[in-house]
């Protein structure tokens, strides 16, 4: 019975692992897209030293996961993600409204694909 | 460059692994699915061994995956003989009594020069003189020649033979004792180095090979005395 069990363990183990995976990078995916709208909803309020503190915040949270990140995906998408965040960055300090929400839409849309790719979808299965 | 290294040197200890607990067969006696997999497993290693791009768990977790899989259907085709037959096919008779089956060598593909190729590759130059071939469910082609045209057994010529064959233990492989091999054959360690010293050696690192078999015949070899 153990050259049943073990393999069919190993799989068990492989796909549990996977979803949590996908749990924990969709969970972390959220609270930054949310810190980022936030950000963008404070600099339309003229709040820039606000928008910059939230997004320093996701940023620092973002660095932190990281290395996890890196094992996990592939790391061109990771690179994209490094840049929009510098780059919206850089538009708060200038306090530039419509290169920073242009560059906050960007980044959300980037942390998603991040995330979209741990998913065990149909569209990304097929 | 210090990360190519790394993963190569991961990736070859899982490989090694995998396929030791895959079993013990050999490349060309390799199930087509099993040819598969292992073509399947050598590309999945080498992409994650040059592109740093991508992450190491994208090659290891399909390895892992498959070698899984691949136990997994072991196990099945252990317990089903049919299930068995759905994955690696069966068997099939190319010839039978001297006529080729033409049905079966088109059902399979295989050309009369392939036959023609491996008959005489097994010493088969007469196609009359085979009573069966059989297309194994790995591509081997197993040849039965009728009893007149195979070499005779000493059963056959109603000789009676003595069974003298036995499986010698290796007790000593290049100077280190086997204990296995001496706990297998019921001796110790003292009957060793007796025999050691009775082939003229001072103990067992100035020998190469040594084995006993059932009979209690021993082969010793001494190593070559390097210059």
């Amino acid at each position: 019975m153990k050259y049943f069990a073990a393999p069919a363990a190993v799989l068990a183990l492989l796909l549990g692992l996977s979803l949590e995976n996908a749990r924990c990078v969709e969970s972390d995916v959220a609270r930054w897209v949310t810190a980022v709208e936030a950000a963008t909803a404070a600099a339309e309020q003229e709040d820039w030293a606000a928008a910059i503190e939230t997004l320093r915040g996701a940023q620092n949270d973002w660095d932190g996961r990281r290395p996890w990140l890196h094992v996990v995906t592939a790391h061109d998408e990771l690179e994209a993600a490094d840049a929009l965040f510098a780059e919206a960055n850089s538009f708060a300090q200038e306090r530039d409204m419509a290169e920073f929400r242009a560059s906050a839409t960007k980044l959300a849309v980037q942390l998603r694909v991040v995330s979209g790719m741990q998913q065990l979808t149909l569209k990304n299965v097929l | 460059m210090a990360t190519a290294f790394a993963r190569t040197f991961l990736l070859y200890g899982i490989l090694m692994v995998g396929i030791r607990a895959m079993g013990k067969r050999q490349i060309g006696e390799l199930e087509p699915i099993e040819l598969v997999l292992m073509l399947l497993i050598s590309d999945l290693a080498a992409v994650p061994m040059q592109d740093f791009g991508i992450p190491l768990l994208n090659g290891v977790v399909p390895i892992i995956t498959l070698l899984s899989l691949s136990m997994l259907l072991s196990f099945f085709s252990m317990r089903s003989v049919r299930f068995h037959r759905l994955v690696c096919g069966n068997p099939t008779t190319l010839i039978r009594d001297g006529v080729i089956q033409q049905s079966a060598m088109r059902r399979n593909r295989f050309t009369l020069d392939e036959l023609i190729d491996e008959l005489r590759s097994q010493g088969v130059t007469d196609l009359a003189t085979v009573k069966y071939a059989v297309l194994e469910t790995n591509g081997q082609l197993s040849v039965l020649l009728y009893p007149a045209d195979a070499p005779a057994t000493p059963r056959q010529l109603g000789r009676a033979v003595r069974d003298d064959v036995s499986l010698p233990a290796v007790l000593i492989n290049d100077g280190h004792v086997m204990k296995s091999g001496l706990k297998d054959k019921g001796l110790d360690r003292a009957w060793l180095e007796r025999t050691v010293r009775a082939h003229g050696f001072r103990d067992s690192h100035e020998i190469l090979l040594l084995t006993v078999d059932d009979t209690g015949k021993v082969l010793c070899v001494g190593k070559e005395v390097r210059k």
